[in-house]
């Protein structure tokens, strides 16, 4: 993929100018950069869910998906039903939900689950999608250390020869995913 | 300890008790049945007209049509609150109709409809056009505060437009479709016995109202509220409990 970016600005602050960049296809990019710079501008610019920018993107990935930082799940569904939506295999869903530590949560409500577990449903999600581009925006939010390592490791499978990019600030998660690329923001 | 006392089931009969205890005070104190029959009399009145078969079809008649009215109503605000939410024009084109329909008397729209409408079918369409701006407001109003990000979610999931209806809009729209659900079923029992009462048809609720009026037959007018009172609270209760089973049916 090969991002060009002559101009992105919100009103009137600029936040890229004449930025380009490539990400090889298999790599494992990390964006880095402290909050505010504009990661998650650039994620969603790669991904495709940004055209309002001068630039372009050539040979971007024809299935991208995103573990966006909100977890974005129905809050009045069950945590089963929420994974269903994105796939008709159940026993698929509830081999990840397993993997990620959430066997017999299936049937709880989103609303009644604290933060990590959450972050964990939303990360099965994104686990069930046959994507080639993974976009991963501070992935690991709400988790303690043992569950980071956890869903690293299964991340780490699940990505094998496809494209990810992390969007972190935390330099200790470029590690935990083995990333092979930086780019630096701010 | 507020919430329990308000959710006690005894403490809201006890609120029942206390009302009919005026009332029946008030009665006494008044003493003449042409103002205010007691509690006591209206029940007896009640008990009376329970097994003559006109009432049972002056209440089938009038319970057909309301509710004929209502089902119609509910289903094309659905569906033009749907179009509404897809299409800016169908919305910009709606606004002005449906705030004229809330805006109207209940007795313009009656006097009017009866111009139509043989009076039959009256409560029909009246309870249809007392419901719509209700449900397509409730609706529409649902479908616009549906989570954008959730929405984008599906767009990059790819997410199929029936399981996004099933596990996005539905789940949203639940608390709007009660809502709806609730104030609507007894505004078409109010506008559809004032549509009856105005345009008399033969054989309905609306009439026996009228005559009671006509006789000065006070009994039978609170009687007859009672009736009406305790269907619409039936049927809210009914339609509230089907929407519910159905909505957690479609989301589990």
């Amino acid at each position: 993929m090969k991002v060009y970016i002559k101009e992105k600005r919100f009103g009137d602050k600029v936040i890229f100018h004449d930025s380009q960049f490539s990400v090889p296809s298999g790599s494992r990019t990390a964006i880095l950069g402290p909050s505010g710079v504009g990661k998650t501008t650039l994620m969603r610019i790669m991904a495709g869910l940004d055209n309002d920018f001068s630039g372009s993107i050539e040979d971007g990935p024809s299935f991208p998906v995103v573990l966006f930082q909100e977890d974005r799940l129905s809050e009045r569904i069950s945590v089963l039903s929420n994974l269903l939506a994105v796939t008709k295999d159940r026993e698929k869903a509830e081999h990840v939900l397993s993997e990620l530590a959430l066997s017999g949560e299936e049937k709880q409500h989103i609303h009644e689950l604290s933060g990590g577990m959450r972050r964990r449903v939303a990360i099965a999600r994104m686990l069930l999608l046959d994507a080639d581009c993974i976009f991963l925006d501070e992935p690991f939010r709400g988790l303690d250390d043992d569950m980071r390592r956890r869903v690293a490791g299964i991340i780490s499978k699940h990505v094998e020869n496809r494209t990810l990019v992390l969007i972190t600030h935390d330099e200790d998660e470029l590690e935990l995913l083995k990333t092979d690329r930086i780019i630096r923001l701010g | 300890m507020t919430s329990t006392i308000r959710e006690n089931k005894l403490f809201k009969a006890g609120g029942v008790v206390f009302w009919l205890i005026i009332w029946e005070g008030a009665s006494l104190l008044i003493n003449e049945e042409l103002f205010l029959p007691s509690p006591v009399r209206v029940a007896v009145r009640l008990f009376q007209l329970l097994p003559e078969a006109s009432f049972w079809s002056a209440v089938f008649f009038t319970l057909f049509r309301i509710l004929l009215g209502f089902l119609l109503s509910v289903l094309t605000a659905s569906i033009l609150a749907s179009l509404s939410y897809r299409f800016p024009l169908v919305s910009i084109l709606s606004s002005p109709l449906v705030k004229t329909v809330r805006a109207t008397p209940v007795a313009s729209i009656v006097i009017l409809v009866l111009v139509w409408v043989h009076s039959r079918n009256l409560s029909v369409v009246i309870s249809f056009l007392m419901v719509f701006p209700v449900v397509y407001t409730n609706i529409l109003e649902g479908l616009v505060s549906t989570d954008k990000d959730l929405i984008e979610a599906a767009s990059v999931y790819r997410i199929t437009r029936l399981k996004r209806i099933r596990y996005i809009y539905l789940p949203s729209l639940s608390p709007y479709i009660q809502s709806a659900i609730s104030t609507s079923l007894g505004l078409a029992w109010k506008s559809g016995i004032a549509a009856e009462v105005i345009g008399l048809p033969d054989g309905s609720i609306g009439e026996r109202v009228y005559e009671a009026k006509i006789y000065l037959s006070t009994p039978d007018l609170f009687a007859w509220t009672v009736v009406i009172i305790i269907l619409a609270f039936l049927f809210e209760r009914f339609f509230l409990f089907v929407s519910s089973s159905l909505l957690r049916r479609a989301e589990s």
